[in-house]
């Protein structure tokens, strides 16, 4: 019998694939506020229409995003969200800096779509840079374009 | 009968409304390189589904609005003498409204000419075109293209 080796990891800090963690923190970064704000999706769909790293998953990017909804959908207060959160940054740190740049970027992008940051959003924000190790100058310079382009 | 101001100002440099120019703008991006691409298109769409002003702020009917918005960009899209002078004639209008308007459109329309990861000739032109007409600045070009590079880039 072949070990089931997700299911061994399940629950270790880091245990995510490199597509599951994209995918989960995107989606968090779309309920944390515990609204589903149509701009917010919206942005979500556009940018998983675009993201090379979940088309170009193995068993295809549906069965991650099924997997990851799944394991999401016990995760009903902030302080779970953050703890998968926290999860996914682990896996994707190791994939390096430019990656956990890029879906920085990306769930900020889905955060400020509605044009306002709630309080659940700025812990998330804080929590993604610091766990991915994302450099206080990209944070800065990435919070202003962001911003800017949601402005109007 | 009134005097249709718009109309009367049609094809005047600066004489677009606010949502004509952003729509021109953002609509250029996507179709700048010659290729419908599913990436972009998904983020134009993204963009105006949220934007207040491309929905007429408190407009009645929203969807009318844009359909109105749509049909004049058909009337030139294919047009490359039109095209040229449409872009001109939005950033002349859209400069009326102030430099922050000015940056967030500048933003979106860079995210949509990366959303499909590529950089052609032709966007980068027209990226360098319109930062010049809009008067951005070059950090604030560099800051952008730097974060949205890194935001498309996987």
């Amino acid at each position: 019998m072949s070990l089931d080796f997700d299911a061994l990891f399940e629950g270790v800090s880091g245990g995510m694939t490199k597509e599951e963690a994209v995918y989960a923190l995107l989606k968090i970064a779309m309920v944390i506020d515990g609204e589903t704000d149509a701009r917010e999706v919206a942005q979500l769909s556009a940018i998983l229409k675009r993201s090379k790293t979940l088309l170009g998953a193995k068993d295809g990017a549906e069965q991650v995003i099924r997997k990851v909804d799944e394991r999401l959908a016990s995760a009903s207060t902030p302080e779970a969200l953050h703890a998968a959160a926290k999860d996914a940054c682990a896996s994707l740190k190791h994939e390096g800096e430019e990656i956990s740049k890029s879906v920085f970027t990306q769930a900020l992008d889905i955060m400020l779509a509605d044009t306002s940051v709630h309080p659940n959003e700025k812990v998330l924000i804080q929590l993604l840079s610091e766990h991915l190790a994302i450099p206080d100058d990209f944070v800065r310079m990435a919070v202003m374009v962001i911003t800017s382009k949601n402005k109007y | 009968m009134s005097l249709d101001f718009d109309a009367l100002f049609e094809g005047t440099l600066g004489g677009m409304s606010k949502e004509e120019a952003i729509y021109s703008l953002l609509i250029m991006a996507v179709a700048i390189d010659g290729q419908q691409d599913e990436r972009e298109k998904a983020e134009f769409e993204s963009l105006v589904s949220r934007s207040t002003t491309l929905r007429g702020g408190s407009a009645d009917n929203p969807e009318g609005f844009l359909a109105g918005l749509q049909t004049k960009a058909e009337a030139w899209l294919s047009d490359p003498i039109r095209f040229n002078d449409v872009a001109m004639n939005a950033c002349a209008s859209l400069k009326h409204e102030g430099p922050q308007l000015c940056k967030s459109v500048f933003v979106q329309m860079v995210d949509i000419v990366l959303a499909d990861q590529v950089l052609r000739r032709e966007e980068r032109d027209f990226i360098e075109f319109v930062a010049r007409q809009l008067d951005m600045e070059q950090e604030f070009i560099a800051r952008t293209l730097m974060v949205l590079n890194a935001k498309n880039d996987f």
